[in-house]
């Protein structure tokens, strides 16, 4: 291995999640908010098999270590961008207080920010989001769960494990 | 491979101490800016010894070093949240279902918009002047970030 190959590694990966930018710029413009989930594991896929074709074919990268390096670095940086960029714009209730408060620059009253954002809005969003994705299904007027398994709940019971794990409680 | 695994090692050994930490520290507050510490200083413990036996693939292996860091962080500040689609989920587990009504009163029960604005005080973007909210210079920087983010993404402002 030489440093060409580390640089290679780098820029691959680094290559690959501006692909996975640019598609993610390009398709979500128009995404519906109960599509988000699919849309994040449909363009991070695209991006990675992008990436994989180039490395393999274009590159000669075909070194599994070199290949397993990319494609973590890659994935790291989607990794990072979803739950730390993308994440908190689209679900975050601070994100939006504070986009909301911005709109008057002397500031906003308490009164004036729950007039615009409240419960009744939270609560809009997410049912767009949870019957779309089948979390949450709606039969005459009542709202149930739509899956047992779903995925809020079994990373729930990972976080629930790792807090008692971390925290020795 | 042998950077690889060196570098495995520090990440593990700093997750390690920082979960040793957690579990034997009496206070039981997130401790982040402690993860960052340890991790910097293996960081660097690893750079020392890469650099010293020119080891191979050193770049490759700081890049993801640098960026388990923060997904480190993102896994153990998630154990303490309970975010609001999880409330949701959790009102509507009863088997007799519940109404729009029924989530609406649950949901005000926990105070989403002033314990997130209190935090946004505590955290240094708002300032509080009687009933006022007010934006700091890092909630402006912030809210510019979020408008330009907004933009490029063309999506609605999302919350």
């Amino acid at each position: 291995m030489t440093l060409n190959t580390d640089a290679l590694i780098v820029l691959t990966g680094t290559l690959s999640f501006i692909i996975f930018l640019l598609l993610h710029f390009i398709a979500f413009r128009s995404l519906k908010a109960e599509h988000l989930f699919k849309g994040i594991i449909l363009t991070f896929l695209a991006a990675l098999g992008l990436e994989l074709f180039i490395s393999i074919y274009f590159l000669k990268m075909t070194g599994f270590l070199s290949l397993f390096l990319s494609v973590t670095i890659y994935a790291l940086m989607a990794f990072f961008y979803i739950l730390c960029i993308f994440g908190p714009y689209e679900t975050s209730i601070r994100m939006r207080l504070i986009r909301e408060i911005s709109k008057d620059p002397q500031g906003k009253t308490f009164a004036e920010i729950v007039k615009l954002y409240n419960e009744r809005v939270i609560l809009n969003n997410r049912l767009q989001r949870l019957l779309g994705s089948g979390d949450v299904r709606l039969e005459n007027g009542r709202y149930f769960l739509g899956k047992n398994n779903n995925a809020f709940f079994i990373l729930d019971s990972l976080a629930g494990y790792l807090h008692a794990f971390i925290h020795k409680t | 491979m042998i950077t690889v695994l060196l570098c495995a090692f520090s990440f593990v050994c700093a997750t390690v101490l920082h979960i040793f930490a957690c579990r034997y520290s009496p206070d039981k507050n997130l401790k982040s800016k402690l993860f960052l510490q340890i991790s910097a200083a293996f960081l660097f413990v690893f750079i020392v010894v890469s650099l010293h036996f020119t080891m191979p693939l050193m770049w490759a292996c700081i890049i993801i070093y640098i960026l388990l860091v923060p997904a480190y962080l993102v896994v153990y500040v998630t154990t303490e949240l309970v975010s609001p689609s999880k409330r949701i989920l959790m009102s509507v587990a009863n088997p007799q279902g519940v109404t729009y009504a029924e989530i609406i009163e649950y949901l005000e029960k926990e105070n989403l918009i002033t314990s997130r604005l209190d935090e946004l005080v505590i955290s240094g973007c708002l300032t509080r002047a009687g009933d006022w909210y007010i934006l700091t210079s890092s909630g402006r920087s912030l809210a510019a970030f979020l408008d330009i983010f907004g933009k490029l993404l063309g999506r609605g402002v999302g919350g």
